[in-house]
């Protein structure tokens, strides 16, 4: 019986490494890239390094009560929409993709990926305790919410398809296996079948789903309130927009048989319908909260047309950056306003600037002497 | 069409059939709109891609690495310069 058994350190020779499902790792050199772009993607997300306590949000208590029972809720759904789409990416990506790698850039890649994503729930954490007396009920409340659970089915189906045949594969070899009450029939060839779709969920996600929720951020921003959660916001941003272009890159080496794996290539070319039908399907979710989030009304500069006029924008140009095509060519950007929110360079963020607090803790002596006659008298 | 009424150092850009005569700032899509074609934006630093354009004919030199990805005939406008005359499309 063919299978795969995962270990830590295989000693092989090979001075190339497939992305995925060739030897496994060894030593964690990089010295040497199969894909140089992923090597460059990971230092470039550990020079992003942030911290949520950098952003004060002490601005944002007293707008969030101030703000409408509509904005609040809106502003509320958008947030626990993002603490579910980044409790997944926090785990998946190691406990799916890690098993089936080869390349030490790539593995280093996922790891500081994973990683980042933690750090953006912590971010949640810190918004929410921020804003609310009782933050444990927001977080005990997402996953009762019927739009937000149905969201996050989707978006780990794939996932958990692929962790369960990635285990068999490896556990037990070659075979059927019932899962969720359906047999699949688990090889290499449907185990790089999955881990294909997997990866287009994983970039319908990063490009489409984060994207859509950070307008919906910004735009309170726009509106001058919440600007500590627009700061964090935006940072998150920043991040994501490297795990979506990572796992474009990925996409495209299997796509164009950069990889040496010709079996994964031509596996890529067969799964591009089912691919799309992922897309498709995300586009309609996301959509469908539109609608949802904007039910009772909308924030001055974005409602739900506006919003799914971006959804089309974002889903044109990031569903052709990975071989497929999207019926609706919207090329023009809707919400021009979202770009200053984008700008990289508007997101650094250095101890002296005004927002960051931290590093001042008790280190600014407030009391006054009435009679303070200079230096000496210190 | 001029866009810049200094023309020593100009290049031009073919799009559309019309042509845009322009001096190479400090980036691409800064020219590109201030010549009023429209291309979007996102991070300005390579990163998500969202100003891709299509390069027909001419070369363009990167100011930083461009870390969306790009096929052969793709300029990340961003952080591109020209360095000849150009021939773009946009989507």
């Amino acid at each position: 019986m063919t299978k795969r058994e995962y270990s830590t350190f295989s000693s092989h020779n090979d001075t190339y490494r497939p992305m995925f499902l060739g030897p496994c790792v060894d030593v964690a050199r990089y010295d040497q890239q199969s894909h140089e772009i992923l090597e460059t993607l990971t230092e470039t997300q550990l020079s992003f390094f942030w911290r949520p306590q950098e952003i004060n949000m002490s601005h944002d208590r007293i707008n969030f009560r101030a703000m409408s029972e509509v904005h609040k809720e809106i502003f509320v759904n958008n947030l626990k929409y993002q603490i579910m789409l980044d409790s997944v990416q926090g785990r998946a990506p190691n406990v799916a993709l890690l098993p089936l790698v080869s390349s030490p850039e790539l593995e280093s890649f996922i790891i500081t990926w994973s990683f980042m994503e933690t750090i953006h729930s912590r971010s949640y954490t810190h918004m929410i305790r921020s804003l609310f007396d009782s933050p444990s009920e927001i977080f005990d409340q997402i996953t009762l919410h019927p739009e937000i659970a149905a969201r996050a089915a989707s978006v780990t189906k794939q996932y958990d398809e692929l962790i369960f045949m990635s285990q068999c594969y490896t556990s037990q070899g070659e075979g059927t296996y019932t899962w969720q009450g359906e047999e699949l029939e688990v090889n290499l060839r449907s185990l790089k079948r999955s881990l294909i779709l997997t990866l287009y969920t994983i970039n319908a996600l990063e490009a489409i789903r984060f994207q859509v929720s950070f307008v919906c951020t910004f735009a309170f921003s726009e509106n001058k309130v919440m600007d500590g959660s627009s700061k964090i916001m935006r940072l998150i941003a920043r991040d994501e927009s490297i795990h979506a272009s990572a796992t474009t890159h990925m996409l495209n080496i299997i796509l164009q048989g950069k990889d040496q794996d010709e079996e994964m290539t031509a596996m890529a070319h067969e799964c591009l319908p089912q691919a799309h039908q992922i897309f498709m399907d995300c586009i309609e979710q996301e959509k469908a909260w539109a609608k949802y989030i904007f039910r009772n009304g909308a924030i001055p500069g974005l409602n739900e047309r506006q919003l799914c006029d971006y959804i089309d924008f974002l889903a044109y140009k990031s569903m052709k950056q990975v071989g497929l095509s999207y019926p609706i060519i919207k090329t023009d950007h809707c919400l021009t306003w979202v770009e200053y929110y984008l700008k990289s360079y508007n997101v650094q963020v250095a101890p002296q600037e005004t927002e960051v607090s931290s590093y001042l803790s008790g280190q600014v002596n407030t009391q006054m002497q009435r009679n303070f006659g200079g230096l000496d008298d210190l | 069409m001029t866009c810049k009424k200094e023309l020593q150092g100009t290049i031009t850009v073919k799009y559309k059939g019309k042509e845009y005569n322009l001096v190479p700032s400090t980036s691409l899509l800064q020219d590109l709109r201030a010549c009023g074609i429209p291309v979007p934006s996102g991070c300005l630093q390579g990163i998500c891609g969202v100003c891709k354009i299509t390069l027909i004919k001419g070369e363009i030199h990167y100011n930083g690495i461009p870390l969306a990805y790009v096929s052969d005939q793709e300029v990340l406008t961003c952080i591109a310069r020209a360095r000849t005359d150009l021939e773009i499309e946009t989507d």
